[in-house]
Protein backbone atom coordinates (compact mmCIF):
# COMPACT_ATOMS: atom_id res chain seq x y z
CA UNK A 1 0.00 0.00 0.00
CA UNK A 2 2.80 2.56 0.66
CA UNK A 3 4.70 1.69 -1.73
CA UNK A 4 1.71 3.00 -4.07
CA UNK A 5 1.07 5.77 -2.29
CA UNK A 6 4.35 7.29 -2.71
CA UNK A 7 4.23 7.65 -6.18
CA UNK A 8 0.94 9.13 -6.01
CA UNK A 9 1.39 11.47 -3.83
CA UNK A 10 5.00 12.51 -5.98
CA UNK A 11 3.06 12.79 -8.88
CA UNK A 12 0.41 15.48 -6.86
CA UNK A 13 3.41 17.13 -5.69
CA UNK A 14 4.56 17.64 -8.99
CA UNK A 15 1.48 19.05 -10.58
CA UNK A 16 1.35 21.65 -7.62
CA UNK A 17 4.21 24.49 -8.92
CA UNK A 18 3.24 27.10 -11.00
CA UNK A 19 3.34 27.44 -14.60
CA UNK A 20 6.95 27.81 -15.53
CA UNK A 21 8.72 29.66 -18.33
CA UNK A 22 12.51 28.31 -19.14
CA UNK A 23 15.56 29.85 -18.97
CA UNK A 24 16.21 31.94 -22.16
CA UNK A 25 19.53 30.18 -24.05
CA UNK A 26 22.27 31.68 -25.59
CA UNK A 27 20.83 30.61 -29.55
CA UNK A 28 17.74 33.09 -28.55
CA UNK A 29 19.48 35.85 -26.84
CA UNK A 30 21.38 38.68 -28.41
CA UNK A 31 23.16 41.21 -26.86
CA UNK A 32 21.25 44.74 -26.45
CA UNK A 33 23.15 46.85 -24.31
CA UNK A 34 24.07 50.33 -25.42
CA UNK A 35 27.74 50.30 -27.02
CA UNK A 36 29.13 53.39 -25.44
CA UNK A 37 32.69 52.87 -24.56
CA UNK A 38 31.49 50.26 -21.76
CA UNK A 39 28.16 48.73 -22.82
CA UNK A 40 25.24 50.14 -20.86
CA UNK A 41 21.88 48.57 -20.36
CA UNK A 42 19.14 51.25 -21.55
CA UNK A 43 15.99 50.79 -21.18
CA UNK A 44 12.31 52.11 -19.36
CA UNK A 45 11.16 51.51 -16.17
CA UNK A 46 9.28 48.22 -15.08
CA UNK A 47 5.38 49.18 -15.71
CA UNK A 48 5.97 52.27 -17.67
CA UNK A 49 3.86 52.95 -20.69
CA UNK A 50 5.69 54.70 -24.23
CA UNK A 51 3.63 57.22 -25.19
CA UNK A 52 3.79 57.77 -29.42
CA UNK A 53 3.23 60.39 -31.25
CA UNK A 54 2.43 60.45 -35.32
CA UNK A 55 3.73 63.67 -36.88
CA UNK A 56 1.05 64.31 -39.73
CA UNK A 57 2.34 63.57 -43.16
CA UNK A 58 1.31 66.64 -45.97
CA UNK A 59 -0.46 63.50 -47.49
CA UNK A 60 -2.97 61.83 -45.49
CA UNK A 61 -2.03 57.82 -47.03
CA UNK A 62 1.26 58.60 -46.01
CA UNK A 63 0.18 59.58 -42.05
CA UNK A 64 -2.62 56.43 -42.66
CA UNK A 65 0.94 54.31 -43.10
CA UNK A 66 2.91 55.74 -40.56
CA UNK A 67 -0.06 55.10 -38.01
CA UNK A 68 -1.12 51.60 -39.31
CA UNK A 69 2.71 50.82 -39.08
CA UNK A 70 2.37 52.41 -35.39
CA UNK A 71 -0.73 50.69 -34.33
CA UNK A 72 0.70 47.01 -35.71
CA UNK A 73 3.70 47.82 -33.69
CA UNK A 74 1.97 48.37 -30.39
CA UNK A 75 -0.32 45.01 -30.91
CA UNK A 76 2.88 43.24 -31.33
CA UNK A 77 5.41 44.45 -29.07
CA UNK A 78 2.78 44.71 -26.29
CA UNK A 79 2.05 40.88 -26.64
CA UNK A 80 5.83 40.33 -26.80
CA UNK A 81 6.41 41.94 -23.32
CA UNK A 82 4.61 39.14 -21.63
CA UNK A 83 4.50 40.33 -18.00
CA UNK A 84 3.59 43.93 -19.02
CA UNK A 85 6.76 45.50 -17.92
CA UNK A 86 6.61 47.96 -20.58
CA UNK A 87 4.01 49.08 -22.91
CA UNK A 88 3.47 50.96 -26.40
CA UNK A 89 0.65 53.62 -26.71
CA UNK A 90 -0.20 56.26 -29.47
CA UNK A 91 -1.14 59.52 -28.33
CA UNK A 92 -2.45 62.06 -30.23
CA UNK A 93 -0.69 64.94 -27.95
CA UNK A 94 2.80 66.04 -28.65
CA UNK A 95 3.15 67.52 -25.16
CA UNK A 96 2.52 64.04 -23.55
CA UNK A 97 4.90 62.00 -25.92
CA UNK A 98 7.72 60.42 -25.23
CA UNK A 99 8.58 59.51 -28.54
CA UNK A 100 7.87 60.77 -32.21
CA UNK A 101 7.38 58.76 -35.17
CA UNK A 102 7.58 61.16 -38.53
CA UNK A 103 8.43 60.50 -42.30
CA UNK A 104 12.05 62.18 -42.96
CA UNK A 105 10.71 65.11 -45.41
CA UNK A 106 8.94 66.43 -42.76
CA UNK A 107 10.11 69.01 -40.11
CA UNK A 108 10.99 67.61 -36.91
CA UNK A 109 8.65 69.18 -34.38
CA UNK A 110 11.61 69.09 -31.79
CA UNK A 111 14.74 70.48 -31.59
CA UNK A 112 17.30 67.51 -31.24
CA UNK A 113 20.40 70.25 -31.32
CA UNK A 114 23.61 68.41 -31.65
CA UNK A 115 21.54 65.02 -31.42
CA UNK A 116 21.91 64.38 -35.22
CA UNK A 117 19.88 61.70 -36.71
CA UNK A 118 21.09 59.45 -39.33
CA UNK A 119 20.73 55.81 -41.08
CA UNK A 120 19.70 53.78 -43.71
CA UNK A 121 15.68 53.32 -44.32
CA UNK A 122 15.00 53.86 -40.78
CA UNK A 123 16.64 55.57 -37.69
CA UNK A 124 15.79 56.00 -34.01
CA UNK A 125 17.46 59.18 -32.27
CA UNK A 126 18.21 59.54 -28.89
CA UNK A 127 20.82 61.12 -26.88
CA UNK A 128 22.11 60.10 -23.17
CA UNK A 129 21.57 63.51 -21.26
CA UNK A 130 25.14 65.56 -21.02
CA UNK A 131 24.23 66.70 -17.20
CA UNK A 132 22.92 62.85 -15.95
CA UNK A 133 24.74 60.21 -17.99
CA UNK A 134 21.98 57.79 -16.35
CA UNK A 135 18.97 59.64 -18.00
CA UNK A 136 18.14 60.59 -21.93
CA UNK A 137 17.92 64.11 -22.96
CA UNK A 138 14.76 65.33 -23.50
CA UNK A 139 14.19 66.97 -27.67
CA UNK A 140 12.18 70.02 -26.47
CA UNK A 141 9.22 70.96 -28.52
CA UNK A 142 9.65 73.68 -30.98
CA UNK A 143 7.76 76.60 -30.69
CA UNK A 144 6.60 76.16 -27.65
CA UNK A 145 6.40 76.92 -23.76
CA UNK A 146 5.81 73.20 -22.52
CA UNK A 147 9.29 71.51 -23.56
CA UNK A 148 7.80 68.28 -23.24
CA UNK A 149 9.48 64.81 -22.77
CA UNK A 150 10.09 63.64 -26.01
CA UNK A 151 13.14 61.68 -25.82
CA UNK A 152 13.26 59.28 -29.20
CA UNK A 153 12.65 60.31 -32.49
CA UNK A 154 12.00 57.75 -34.99
CA UNK A 155 12.16 58.26 -38.59
CA UNK A 156 11.12 56.67 -41.85
CA UNK A 157 12.97 57.47 -44.86
CA UNK A 158 10.51 59.15 -47.31
CA UNK A 159 9.69 56.99 -49.62
CA UNK A 160 9.19 57.84 -53.37
CA UNK A 161 6.46 55.13 -53.86
CA UNK A 162 4.82 54.47 -50.82
CA UNK A 163 5.10 50.93 -49.62
CA UNK A 164 2.61 50.50 -46.55
CA UNK A 165 3.89 47.04 -45.98
CA UNK A 166 7.76 48.20 -46.02
CA UNK A 167 6.69 51.20 -43.97
CA UNK A 168 5.04 48.72 -41.07
CA UNK A 169 7.91 46.36 -40.53
CA UNK A 170 10.75 49.67 -40.45
CA UNK A 171 7.81 51.22 -37.53
CA UNK A 172 8.04 47.89 -35.78
CA UNK A 173 11.57 47.54 -35.87
CA UNK A 174 12.20 50.92 -34.73
CA UNK A 175 9.98 50.37 -32.07
CA UNK A 176 12.06 47.90 -30.72
CA UNK A 177 14.76 50.10 -30.29
CA UNK A 178 12.41 52.79 -28.58
CA UNK A 179 11.63 49.68 -26.22
CA UNK A 180 15.80 49.98 -25.30
CA UNK A 181 16.87 47.11 -27.72
CA UNK A 182 20.44 48.72 -28.55
CA UNK A 183 21.66 46.67 -31.03
CA UNK A 184 20.82 44.45 -33.77
CA UNK A 185 20.54 40.98 -34.00
CA UNK A 186 22.44 38.74 -36.68
CA UNK A 187 19.86 36.10 -38.32
CA UNK A 188 17.93 37.83 -40.65
CA UNK A 189 14.70 36.20 -39.78
CA UNK A 190 14.58 38.40 -36.67
CA UNK A 191 12.30 41.49 -36.70
CA UNK A 192 15.49 43.56 -35.16
CA UNK A 193 17.82 41.89 -37.79
CA UNK A 194 20.14 45.13 -39.40
CA UNK A 195 18.48 45.07 -42.50
CA UNK A 196 14.92 43.27 -42.22
CA UNK A 197 14.02 41.25 -45.00
CA UNK A 198 10.84 42.41 -46.16
CA UNK A 199 9.89 39.12 -46.53
CA UNK A 200 9.06 38.66 -42.85
CA UNK A 201 6.36 39.10 -40.63
CA UNK A 202 6.17 42.71 -39.23
CA UNK A 203 6.50 41.18 -35.22
CA UNK A 204 8.70 39.88 -32.93
CA UNK A 205 10.58 36.86 -33.54
CA UNK A 206 10.77 34.22 -30.52
CA UNK A 207 14.30 35.19 -30.45
CA UNK A 208 13.29 38.99 -29.77
CA UNK A 209 11.29 38.43 -27.47
CA UNK A 210 13.22 36.33 -25.77
CA UNK A 211 15.83 39.67 -25.54
CA UNK A 212 13.57 41.56 -24.71
CA UNK A 213 12.45 39.64 -21.64
CA UNK A 214 16.29 39.12 -20.43
CA UNK A 215 16.50 42.89 -21.12
CA UNK A 216 13.62 44.21 -19.24
CA UNK A 217 14.68 42.29 -16.39
CA UNK A 218 18.67 43.14 -15.88
CA UNK A 219 19.23 45.96 -13.93
CA UNK A 220 19.35 49.34 -16.08
CA UNK A 221 22.12 51.97 -16.66
CA UNK A 222 19.95 54.11 -18.52
CA UNK A 223 16.47 54.95 -18.30
CA UNK A 224 14.99 57.56 -20.32
CA UNK B 1 -9.13 35.69 -1.77
CA UNK B 2 -5.06 35.36 -1.82
CA UNK B 3 -2.84 33.53 -4.07
CA UNK B 4 0.28 31.00 -5.33
CA UNK B 5 2.36 32.59 -8.00
CA UNK B 6 0.30 32.68 -11.49
CA UNK B 7 3.36 32.45 -13.30
CA UNK B 8 7.21 31.84 -12.38
CA UNK B 9 9.90 32.57 -15.40
CA UNK B 10 13.56 31.68 -15.29
CA UNK B 11 14.62 34.23 -17.39
CA UNK B 12 18.25 33.66 -18.74
CA UNK B 13 20.50 30.90 -18.83
CA UNK B 14 24.33 30.54 -17.24
CA UNK B 15 25.43 31.30 -21.17
CA UNK B 16 23.22 34.44 -21.69
CA UNK B 17 24.73 36.20 -18.26
CA UNK B 18 28.19 34.86 -18.95
CA UNK B 19 27.53 35.98 -22.71
CA UNK B 20 26.51 39.54 -21.89
CA UNK B 21 27.80 40.88 -18.79
CA UNK B 22 24.89 42.68 -16.87
CA UNK B 23 22.96 42.55 -13.53
CA UNK B 24 20.47 40.12 -14.80
CA UNK B 25 17.70 38.88 -12.93
CA UNK B 26 18.09 35.11 -12.07
CA UNK B 27 13.86 34.60 -11.67
CA UNK B 28 10.82 36.68 -11.88
CA UNK B 29 7.21 35.82 -10.63
CA UNK B 30 3.45 36.81 -11.08
CA UNK B 31 1.46 36.93 -8.76
CA UNK B 32 -2.69 37.79 -7.85
CA UNK B 33 -3.06 40.14 -5.13
CA UNK B 34 -5.61 39.28 -2.71
CA UNK B 35 -8.60 40.55 -3.47
CA UNK B 36 -12.27 40.63 -2.57
CA UNK B 37 -14.76 38.29 -3.53
CA UNK B 38 -18.43 38.21 -4.21
CA UNK B 39 -19.88 34.71 -4.44
CA UNK B 40 -23.69 33.60 -4.39
CA UNK B 41 -24.69 29.99 -3.68
CA UNK B 42 -27.88 27.79 -3.54
CA UNK B 43 -28.43 24.57 -1.30
CA UNK B 44 -30.38 21.55 -1.76
CA UNK B 45 -30.34 19.28 1.06
CA UNK B 46 -29.67 15.74 0.54
CA UNK B 47 -30.32 12.49 2.62
CA UNK B 48 -29.09 12.89 6.32
CA UNK B 49 -26.20 15.76 6.75
CA UNK B 50 -25.47 16.20 3.03
CA UNK B 51 -26.38 19.11 0.62
CA UNK B 52 -25.80 19.72 -2.87
CA UNK B 53 -24.08 22.59 -3.50
CA UNK B 54 -24.43 25.07 -6.38
CA UNK B 55 -21.73 28.59 -6.32
CA UNK B 56 -20.38 31.60 -8.57
CA UNK B 57 -17.93 33.38 -7.54
CA UNK B 58 -16.27 36.68 -8.88
CA UNK B 59 -13.08 38.82 -7.79
CA UNK B 60 -10.79 41.48 -9.51
CA UNK B 61 -7.28 41.22 -8.61
CA UNK B 62 -4.23 43.07 -9.37
CA UNK B 63 -1.45 41.28 -11.03
CA UNK B 64 1.67 42.02 -9.41
CA UNK B 65 5.48 40.66 -11.05
CA UNK B 66 8.65 40.33 -8.92
CA UNK B 67 12.14 39.90 -10.29
CA UNK B 68 15.36 40.28 -8.24
CA UNK B 69 15.66 43.69 -8.36
CA UNK B 70 11.83 45.12 -8.41
CA UNK B 71 8.17 44.27 -8.27
CA UNK B 72 5.83 46.24 -10.57
CA UNK B 73 1.99 46.63 -11.54
CA UNK B 74 1.33 43.72 -14.73
CA UNK B 75 -2.29 44.53 -15.00
CA UNK B 76 -5.54 43.57 -14.11
CA UNK B 77 -7.68 40.42 -13.98
CA UNK B 78 -11.37 38.89 -13.23
CA UNK B 79 -11.26 35.71 -11.93
CA UNK B 80 -15.09 34.15 -12.57
CA UNK B 81 -15.23 30.71 -10.87
CA UNK B 82 -18.26 28.10 -11.19
CA UNK B 83 -18.27 25.38 -8.82
CA UNK B 84 -20.97 22.19 -7.82
CA UNK B 85 -19.96 20.20 -5.14
CA UNK B 86 -21.51 18.29 -1.71
CA UNK B 87 -21.31 19.60 1.62
CA UNK B 88 -21.68 17.15 5.03
CA UNK B 89 -22.36 18.57 8.29
CA UNK B 90 -19.24 17.19 10.15
CA UNK B 91 -20.85 18.66 13.58
CA UNK B 92 -23.60 20.99 14.00
CA UNK B 93 -21.67 24.01 13.73
CA UNK B 94 -19.10 22.71 11.13
CA UNK B 95 -19.62 21.99 7.88
CA UNK B 96 -17.04 20.50 5.23
CA UNK B 97 -17.46 20.86 1.47
CA UNK B 98 -15.80 19.34 -1.56
CA UNK B 99 -16.41 20.17 -5.08
CA UNK B 100 -15.48 20.83 -9.10
CA UNK B 101 -16.27 23.41 -11.66
CA UNK B 102 -14.38 25.97 -13.53
CA UNK B 103 -12.46 28.99 -13.59
CA UNK B 104 -11.48 31.71 -16.08
CA UNK B 105 -9.28 34.55 -15.53
CA UNK B 106 -10.36 37.67 -18.15
CA UNK B 107 -7.78 40.48 -18.72
CA UNK B 108 -6.85 42.60 -21.78
CA UNK B 109 -4.97 40.98 -24.76
CA UNK B 110 -1.84 41.87 -24.14
CA UNK B 111 1.22 40.04 -23.08
CA UNK B 112 0.58 36.68 -21.27
CA UNK B 113 -2.93 36.90 -22.46
CA UNK B 114 -2.36 38.46 -25.73
CA UNK B 115 -3.63 35.29 -27.34
CA UNK B 116 -6.51 34.72 -25.20
CA UNK B 117 -6.96 31.92 -22.43
CA UNK B 118 -9.41 29.19 -21.63
CA UNK B 119 -11.60 28.02 -19.50
CA UNK B 120 -9.70 25.74 -16.57
CA UNK B 121 -11.31 22.73 -14.26
CA UNK B 122 -11.08 23.69 -10.63
CA UNK B 123 -11.84 21.59 -7.80
CA UNK B 124 -12.07 23.15 -4.54
CA UNK B 125 -12.08 21.93 -0.58
CA UNK B 126 -13.23 24.15 2.48
CA UNK B 127 -14.59 23.93 5.32
CA UNK B 128 -17.16 26.69 7.03
CA UNK B 129 -18.08 27.57 10.88
CA UNK B 130 -21.76 28.23 11.95
CA UNK B 131 -21.19 31.45 14.37
CA UNK B 132 -23.05 31.65 17.63
CA UNK B 133 -23.66 35.27 17.36
CA UNK B 134 -26.66 35.40 14.20
CA UNK B 135 -28.41 32.35 13.04
CA UNK B 136 -27.39 31.63 9.35
CA UNK B 137 -23.98 33.34 9.47
CA UNK B 138 -21.27 31.33 8.42
CA UNK B 139 -17.12 31.80 8.41
CA UNK B 140 -16.23 29.84 5.32
CA UNK B 141 -12.56 28.78 4.40
CA UNK B 142 -11.88 27.18 0.58
CA UNK B 143 -8.86 26.09 -0.56
CA UNK B 144 -9.27 25.60 -4.56
CA UNK B 145 -6.35 24.83 -7.21
CA UNK B 146 -6.75 24.80 -10.76
CA UNK B 147 -4.58 24.45 -13.84
CA UNK B 148 -2.80 27.29 -15.80
CA UNK B 149 -1.46 28.41 -19.19
CA UNK B 150 -2.40 30.23 -22.16
CA UNK B 151 -1.24 30.52 -25.57
CA UNK B 152 1.38 32.92 -24.90
CA UNK B 153 3.14 31.51 -22.23
CA UNK B 154 3.35 27.84 -24.45
CA UNK B 155 5.05 30.18 -27.41
CA UNK B 156 7.70 30.66 -24.78
CA UNK B 157 7.89 26.95 -23.89
CA UNK B 158 6.06 27.09 -20.44
CA UNK B 159 5.08 24.15 -18.78
CA UNK B 160 1.28 24.05 -17.38
CA UNK B 161 1.25 24.17 -13.99
CA UNK B 162 -1.19 24.38 -10.87
CA UNK B 163 -2.67 27.84 -9.30
CA UNK B 164 -3.72 27.41 -5.42
CA UNK B 165 -6.22 30.09 -4.24
CA UNK B 166 -7.38 30.58 -0.84
CA UNK B 167 -10.70 32.39 -0.26
CA UNK B 168 -11.98 33.21 3.13
CA UNK B 169 -15.70 34.76 3.26
CA UNK B 170 -18.40 35.43 5.95
CA UNK B 171 -21.69 34.25 4.45
CA UNK B 172 -25.52 34.67 5.32
CA UNK B 173 -28.14 31.66 4.47
CA UNK B 174 -31.24 32.43 3.73
CA UNK B 175 -33.83 29.47 4.61
CA UNK B 176 -31.25 26.78 5.95
CA UNK B 177 -33.19 24.79 8.93
CA UNK B 178 -30.55 22.89 11.08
Amino acid sequence: MKKRLLPCLLLVLAACDSPTVPQRVLTEVYDYRLLTPQPRVLRWPLGTTVRVYVEPDPSPVATAALEAGLENAISVWNAAALYREVRLERTTNLEQADAVLIFSNNLQPVEVSDCQPGGGDAYTTFCIDPDDSSRLAVFPIRNSANEGRVKFLVTIRSQAELDAASVRLLVAHEMGHVLGIAQHSNRQTDLMFDFPEPTIAPQPSAADRATLQVLYHTRADITP
Amino acid sequence: MGFSPLVKDEVRSRAVADSIRADQSTQLSIRQQIAPTIAVAALLPLRGRAELEAAASFATSSLRGEDDFESWDAGDVLVANAVIGIGYRYRPTITVHGGAGITRLFADSEGLFAKGNNIRPLVEVGASWLTPWLSGLELDARLQTHTFSTASLRDEDAEEGSVFRAALTGSYTFGRQR
